[in-house]
């Protein structure tokens, strides 16, 4: 095995992130015993990563291997089927990553992770899983980059970066894949997913809404296109169910099966054409959850507006192939319309009307006698709906029935859930011979207070009855809203808040509706939720439309040009990126802080040559930068000592190399406008010294002036017969330190009363002076000498000497920075150092 | 070595016309090519599943995703293009040796427009390979390759594959460079028999002498690093400055190594022989020359002579253009 046939140890670790993030978030999908399997498989190759553990033994990888199959034979009763499948390629997927020690091996478990993250989406396309998706995709991808770069393997971050990096450039261009990609019908038809969603179902038994009503989860949302119809006619039908065996409801095979469905494109029906649809109509579009049936949600009476949907005869709405994620259906409904008002046939009749032989004697009794009481069927059903109202109550934690449930409801427990009511309601009116229907869906819901789009949640489950009335067709009757009107009126959540107990997604739902920020941010978030599920779902549609709206035209050589044309833009940064950015080496971090100092020295026109040793490097720069010697010197040694001895601090060098500025401004900064001034005060060494280490002093410059020779040497100066004095010119930046500031520390630094000589410094070289550049500074000095004078700070005046300007020498190298080049010498010692330590005592808060 | 197929021959005249031999290679999109690796039909097929995938449940995420991963696929060409492209190559050096060797072959990749590249693979046919990488802030860098030494004669560096498959192992970047630059193969050495008493040296000769250890020939200033034991201490004792003695060795008897000694014999087994007796003659110091049909050599003695007497050998009757 040549080395670069390995797996190198960034990629693996890349590798068991991605492996991590994938089958997390298939968990909830996954069988319990191949949960186990992929956790082993994990922990072992985290043991084997570590260098704790070998590789696994013979009896572990084939107990696994046991484990999975079990897990997938015990879970799912046939293998053609989306989770089977996606369990399948999981167990795959942990398998091979025990199996892992070769670079061919790591890709087949890279390409086996592109595949299993992305089946995420089958189950689900919310944002949420597009970005743990993309998350999952960044890190197989970056495992793929550190099994191929050098740096990558070598440097863990790099490799992510580099994924993401690729992944971003990548996106202009997947969106023109995106817009020009072929869409064909399914292929073959695949197995659906499956999964138990929680929802309604095609069986009902007493109890399953109860149940849904503590789900906050989403059922579908709704777009009115005009103005929404008022709450307490929002009655989402989804099915009617006519059959029952004593037990449950179901929707038995009248209504909805072949031949019995009219479809979206099929002329019209003869069935279809007896409904009387009347006028008003209410068009809005469905975006409906995964679920798990075939079943859509309308109001009363639907014209289906989507290809493969179908108006069934129950005057509910079906889809031909049951969605396997979210779907989207356009419906008109027509809210005032009659069906099948002439008569309903003999099996029909038959159908509508059938109770199992026995069971609910006392019910079947009470029935026939109010039948009889009666009369009508108007009456009979206003007599039960007053009696529901009188004696009933509604709760979402109804007792417990016996066998007989609708007489044990009807005649002892009395409380109970819509279905309850509607059960009974439907039981009691085929009982006393008129045709009935139980009809299950949704009512109500949640408008979005901006949007104005509406959200119905499982908990909005509803289940209501039909009865077929001489005359009339089919009517709806809601035995819920006669014992409890309010909850038709106002929301579940209103009503329910304190009873329930949401178990699924505490946050969605409306728990925190108190609090007012909460719940903005729910909404909001919601809103996105639904945007992009839109924007995700039709997008089958916008691709055509936007095409042709684009080119103008929708044929082959438009398309080439328009995929040429937009591959190029987006590419042109890539190509950009790859070809002319100057990417830096990844560096030691000391190597790298060394690397920002050299740059910085760059920029003052002193460049390391290739090779060039840093103690060379730093002699060399100091000759060409004296100035900033010390610091080079000091920068370099905590540098060298840092990297090659292991000893010094980092912090320090850090600040060190950050706070040095060696070019006075560069291009892209503001420019720092800065004034010059040149002050005299005795022997320049002393002012030198103190002012470098001045706040918004930039420059030093030790020199002589305000004498008749020209070009004086620091000989002919000490004669003291050249009439200049030695001074330093300063270079301050007026925004961090004022003229004033720069003359209240020249005053404290020398005596100003003294004519012509400082401590043991006699001679006019060394007279005190200001030699002032503009009549500002001549102003300002005149000030601060007053003010000194009238504080008496001195016994006697100042006497230091206004002069203008007039040639500045600057003096001998040598003198420049004398004390940090000196610091051993005689006069540093004894003049300099005391001075300059009761300086920096004194104007600690101006010191850089 | 097996005569090659014909489409390989094919080929590598095709490549010869496409990519002639060049002192400085320069990787251009003339001579850079770009294809799939292994991995990235494999990625394409994961991406072809993946689309299939998305079509059959018709699931726009799926869609969507497979297109970013086949956006990376294509971004990821112009990054390993951009890893190679303005690379320049060129030989530096060849060693010389004899049959059986390996040759070392210094090969310096420089970018005048420098930036950062890595994971160049560089790869002789026979299988040598080194991995680099460049920096951005080095203009160049020297890789050692070896080459087999096959049979005398001028041994042309290898066509060198330059290769990479960064940033993400899908796509393949490689050129193939045809660097002029060869080593000398030396004729195999083979013992003679019996020793061919060579004509000693003809009149013209003159006594030559070499510095060395045998007799004394002067004094000279000393010189620091000279052995203690050549210092004229007497001279010293004396009150002269030191002083180092100098000695001469003698040079034997030059002599000729001639084509002639071996009648009877193919010309490769006298150019083995003629080598042989070139190495002991410089091993044992004495001024030696070599006869060769139609050219004659100096005397001489040295590394550089004999060096010399060897590339004569090595390219005897073979045509300069081979």
């Amino acid at each position: 095995v040549t080395p670069f046939w390995q797996i190198s140890r960034n990629g693996a670790f890349w590798l068991l992130a991605a492996f991590l993030v994938s089958c997390l978030s298939l968990v909830q999908y996954l069988p319990t015993l191949i949960l186990a399997v992929v956790a082993v498989s994990l922990l072992w190759r985290i043991g084997i990563y570590r260098g704790r553990w070998g590789a696994p033994g013979r009896w572990l990888k084939l107990l696994l291997m046991i484990a999975c199959g079990i897990g997938i034979q015990l879970s799912f009763s046939r293998i053609y089927g989306l989770e089977p499948m996606v369990t399948l390629l999981v167990c795959g997927y942990s398998l091979k990553l025990l199996e892992m020690h070769q670079r061919r091996d790591a890709l087949v478990v890279i390409f086996l992770g592109y595949f299993v993250a992305i089946t995420l989406a089958l189950f689900d396309q919310g944002i949420a899983t597009a970005l743990i998706i993309l998350v999952s995709l960044i890190l197989i991808t970056a495992s793929l980059a550190a099994l191929h770069g050098t740096s990558g393997s070598r440097v863990r971050t790099v490799a992510l970066w580099r994924s993401a990096r690729l992944l971003a450039q990548a996106f202009p261009l997947m969106l023109v894949f995106f817009l020009v990609m072929p869409r064909l019908p399914p292929l073959w038809s695949v197995p659906a997913a499956n999964s138990s969603v929680t929802g309604m179902s095609d069986n009902l038994r007493i109890g399953d809404i109860t149940r849904l009503g503590t789900s906050g989860a989403l059922a579908f949302r709704v777009d009115f296109d005009g103005q929404p119809p008022p709450r307490q006619q929002l009655y989402w039908r989804g099915m009617t169910l006519s059959g029952f065996d004593g037990q449950s409801w179901t929707r038995s095979g009248w209504g909805y099966r072949g031949g019995l469905v009219n479809w979206q494109q099929e002329p019209e029906a003869e069935w279809q054409r007896q409904i009387e649809k009347g006028d008003a109509q209410i068009s809005y579009r469905i975006m409906l959850e995964r679920q798990g049936g075939n079943w859509l949600y309308s109001l009363w009476l639907p014209e289906p507006g989507t290809p493969g949907t179908g108006l069934a005869r129950d005057m509910t709405l079906v889809s031909a192939a049951p969605a396997g994620g979210r779907s989207e259906y356009r419906v008109i409904s027509y809210p005032e319309a009659r069906a099948e008002v002439n008569a309903l046939d003999h099996v029909r009749r038959r159908f509508e009307l059938h109770l199992p032989g026995n069971g609910n004697p006392q019910t079947r009794r009470l029935a026939a006698q109010w039948a009889g009481e009666t009369g009508s069927a108007d009456k009979l059903i206003q007599r039960l709906m007053a009696f529901y109202n009188q004696e009933f109550s509604y709760t979402l934690q109804p007792p417990a029935l016996g066998e007989n449930a609708v007489d044990d409801f009807l005649f002892s427990s009395r409380q109970g859930f819509c279905e309850h009511f509607a059960a009974s309601f439907v039981f009691f009116m085929r009982a006393a011979g008129i045709p009935a229907r139980l009809v299950v869906g949704y009512q109500g819901g949640e408008f979005h207070p901006d949007k104005g789009y509406l959200t119905v949640r499982q908990y909005d489950a509803h289940a209501w009855a039909e009865v077929w009335l001489e005359g009339r067709g089919w009517v709806q009757y809601d035995p819920t809203a006669a014992v409890a009107p309010e909850r038709i009126l106002s929301s579940f959540l209103d009503l329910m808040s304190e009873e329930v107990v949401f178990e699924d997604s505490p946050f969605s739902i409306g728990r925190y509706r108190g609090i007012d920020w909460l719940n903005q941010l729910r909404l909001n978030l919601d809103d996105l939720e639904y945007r992009w599920a839109r924007w995700i779902l039709g997008y089958d549609n916008i691709q055509e439309s936007f095409l042709a709206r684009l080119l103008g035209g929708f044929d082959s050589w438009r398309l080439a040009l328009f995929v040429l044309l937009a591959s190029s833009l987006a590419l042109l940064p890539v190509l950009g990126w790859s070809l002319f950015s100057r990417r830096g080496e990844t560096h030691h971090p000391l190597d790298a802080l060394y690397l920002q100092f050299c740059q910085r020295l760059a920029t003052a026109g002193c460049e390391r040559q290739p090779g060039e040793g840093p103690q060379a490097f730093a002699r060399r720069s100091a000759e060409h930068l004296p100035g900033h010697r010390q610091r080079i010197d000091r920068i370099t040694q905590g540098y060298v000592n840092l990297r090659y001895r292991g000893q010094g601090d980092l912090a320090k060098l850090k600040q060190e190399v950050r706070q040095f500025r060696p070019a006075i401004q560069s291009l892209w900064r503001k420019p720092v406008t800065t004034q010059i001034c040149t002050l005299a005060g005795g022997c320049f060494w002393c002012l030198d010294s103190a002012y470098r280490n001045v706040k918004g002093v930039v420059g030093v410059t030790s020199g002589y002036t305000g004498g008749q020779t020209e070009n004086p040497t620091y000989r002919q100066i000490c004669t003291g017969m050249t009439g200049h004095a030695e001074v330093v010119q300063l270079e301050f930046n007026p925004d961090k330190i004022s003229f004033r500031e720069v003359l209240e520390i020249f005053f404290a630094l020398h005596d100003p009363t003294s004519l012509n000589r400082q401590g043991a410094d006699v001679g006019t070289q060394y007279r005190s002076a200001i030699f002032y550049h503009d009549q500002h500074q001549k102003q300002v000095a005149e000030e601060v000498i007053a003010d000194i004078n009238q504080s008496g700070l001195w016994d006697s005046a100042v006497v230091t000497a206004l002069e203008p300007l007039t040639v500045f020498y600057p003096a001998e190298d040598y003198h420049q920075d004398y004390y940090a080049k000196e610091p051993e010498s005689r006069y540093c010692q004894l003049v300099i150092s005391p001075k300059l330590a009761k300086f920096r005592e004194n104007f600690r808060s101006k010191l850089k | 070595m097996a005569t090659p197929k014909p489409w390989r021959r094919w080929f590598n005249n095709w490549l010869e016309r496409r990519l002639p031999r060049v002192k400085t290679a320069s990787l251009t999109r003339k001579n850079i090519f770009t294809f799939p690796s292994r991995t990235g039909w494999m990625f394409a097929g994961v991406l072809i599943l993946l689309w299939l995938l998305a079509t059959n449940y018709q699931n726009n995420l799926v869609f969507g995703f497979s297109a970013l991963l086949g956006a990376l696929l294509i971004v990821s060409i112009f990054h390993g293009y951009a890893n190679l492209s303005g690379l320049q190559l060129r030989v530096l050096s060849v060693d010389h040796g004899f049959p059986g060797d390996q040759l070392r072959v210094e090969v310096e990749l420089s970018h005048p427009r420098p930036r950062r590249r890595e994971d160049i693979h560089l790869l002789f046919p026979d299988g040598d390979t080194r991995i680099v990488s460049l920096s951005s802030e080095r203009a160049s860098i020297t890789v050692a390759l070896y080459l087999d030494a096959r049979r005398r004669g001028r041994r042309h560096v290898d066509r060198i594959t330059i290769e990479t498959s960064y940033p993400l192992g899908l796509i393949r970047v490689w050129s193939y460079l045809n660097l002029a630059g060869y080593g000398l193969v030396y004729p195999r050495p083979v013992a003679v028999e019996a020793v061919a008493s060579g004509e000693t040296g003809d009149s013209s000769t003159r006594s030559a002498e070499v510095a060395g250890s045998e007799d004394f020939s002067g004094l000279r200033d000393y010189r620091n690093g000279e052995s203690l034991n050549r210092i004229a201490w007497k001279q010293f004792a004396r009150g002269q400055t030191l002083l180092s003695k100098q000695f001469v060795d003698p040079i034997a008897d030059p002599q000729w190594l001639d084509w002639q000694q071996f009648p009877g014999m193919d010309r490769e087994a006298r150019l083995s022989r003629l080598c042989h007796q070139v190495l002991k003659a410089a091993r044992a110091g004495y001024a030696f020359g070599l006869r060769l049909p139609g050219q004659c050599s100096d005397l001489g003695v040295g590394d550089a002579h004999r060096d010399r007497l060897l590339a004569m050998l090595a390219v005897f009757e073979i045509g300069d253009a081979a």
